[in-house]
């Protein structure tokens, strides 16, 4: 029916703020991110016969993200996925934080250190609250990988970012 | 700070922060931290990353969504290899046939086209509050309205009689759907009550297809395609006298 494709489009429209922030987390780059996420876009409207309704659409849209990325990524010949720490870019640009919380630039940095299966984990399930099954399914993975990354990368950001927060988080109940 | 071992498994710990345990297994675990100084912190210290993070990337959602993405998570324009192509096709074919002019709306139209029903509903919702601009030319002028509605879609339009409900024509225009024209005929009855006749030709003839009822935004649009054009009622009426309404206009035109 007509309407179906209009209320899939709805959906997946409520989504694309996600999107471009996961895609900008995995390139490092406004222009490529978003090349991403309209090739992702277009190839989800394509299959949009093959999305189940009665299921969320995000992890969907993510497993889509994900694969073309990841083509994106071989074609650029083993480009390094690098976080940009320079650019003054809208995802940072936040007031800087109240004492006792981690700072936002200390966490980009910690952020931009993890190896980029690890990074995309933390963003997946820590920030796009996906579940771990359906983050391994983006990630075409197994859940235990998921489990096993997400220990190592959040180990990583604990040591990063502990000395500095540590003290203050000391001082807010 | 490396990974303190805290007589409770990484991953179960993980699992807590991420939800993803039962409440009895979540329990455990806040058990396990009030009793134990270093998992409690770094608990904390995990919870406190997970909020900058949020609050990192909360400013990301509120950065406007470029156009382009949002036209990409709709129906697909060809992509513009194939319209240089067509169009050049349609340059070299047409100018040597002469039906160049009158198939231009087919390369022209970029975009693939709305079903008819949504745009039917969308044109109705904006004139239909109109009291003194409902339409572009009055129904003084009607032959010269559907001569002009004819020409624009390259198809013959009559605007049908529907007297026998009760309603009269006020007009017409002419409007954009998906870079082609359409037309609109307005109607009203003497209780102010308006429907509107919505017209486009489409990229493929079909044989006439069974009248469609649907209901958006709170209208009703029956609708039909019979050869290369497609046509949609819109109203409040209800869905049977809609229904033969259309069929007076659908043996009309």
């Amino acid at each position: 029916m007509s309407f179906s494709s209009a209320s899939f489009q709805d959906l997946v429209v409520a989504q694309i703020p996600r999107l471009r922030r996961y895609a900008y987390a995995l390139t490092g780059d406004r222009t490529r991110s978003d090349d991403l996420v309209q090739d992702c876009l277009e190839r989800a409207w394509g299959r949009r016969r093959l999305f189940e309704p009665s299921r969320p659409i995000r992890p969907w849209l993510f497993t889509i993200l994900h694969k073309l990325h990841v083509n994106h990524v071989r074609r650029r010949a083993a480009e390094p996925l690098t976080v940009s720490h320079d650019d003054s870019m809208t995802t940072l640009a936040v007031a800087p934080s109240a004492c006792g919380e981690v700072e936002i630039e200390d966490l980009r940095r910690a952020l931009a250190s993890l190896a980029p299966d690890q990074r995309s984990v933390v963003l997946l399930v820590g920030l796009e609250q996906l579940s771990y099954q359906e983050a391994a399914a983006a990630l075409g993975v197994a859940v235990d990988t998921v489990v096993s990354r997400l220990s190592r990368a959040r180990a990583q950001l604990r040591e990063h970012l502990g000395t500095s927060a540590t003290p203050r988080l000391r001082k807010t109940p | 700070m490396s990974t303190p071992r805290h007589g409770v498994d990484d991953a179960r710990v993980n699992a807590y922060l991420d939800g993803e345990l039962s409440a009895e297994e979540r329990q455990a675990v806040e058990r396990m931290a009030a009793a134990d100084p270093a998992l409690a912190e770094r608990l904390r210290l995990d919870r406190a990353i997970m909020q900058a993070l949020e609050r990192a990337g909360a400013a990301a959602l509120d950065d406007p969504v470029p156009a382009r993405l949002l036209r990409a998570a709709g129906p697909q324009p060809w992509p513009w290899w194939r319209r240089v192509a067509a169009a050049a096709a349609f340059t070299v074919i047409g100018g040597a046939l002469g039906w160049h002019a009158s198939r231009w709306s087919d390369v022209a139209g970029l975009a693939a086209p709305r079903p008819v029903s949504l745009e039917a509903v969308a044109a109705h919702a904006v004139y239909l509050p109109e009291v003194r601009h409902p339409v572009e030319v009055d129904a003084s002028e009607r032959a010269h309205l559907d001569r002009w509605l004819s020409k624009r879609l390259a198809h013959e339009l009559v605007s049908p009689e529907l007297h026998e409900f009760g309603f009269h024509l006020v007009g017409g225009r002419l409007l954009p759907d998906s870079g082609r024209p359409a037309a609109q005929y307005m109607y009203e009855n003497s209780d102010g009550e308006r429907i509107t006749l919505y017209a486009r030709s489409e990229l493929r003839a079909r044989a006439i297809t069974p009248l469609r009822v649907v209901e958006d935004r709170g209208f009703r649009v029956v609708y039909w395609q019979r050869d290369r054009m497609s046509y949609a009622v819109t109203g409040r009426l209800d869905a049977d006298l809609l229904q033969r309404v259309a069929r007076s206009i659908n043996d009309q035109i």
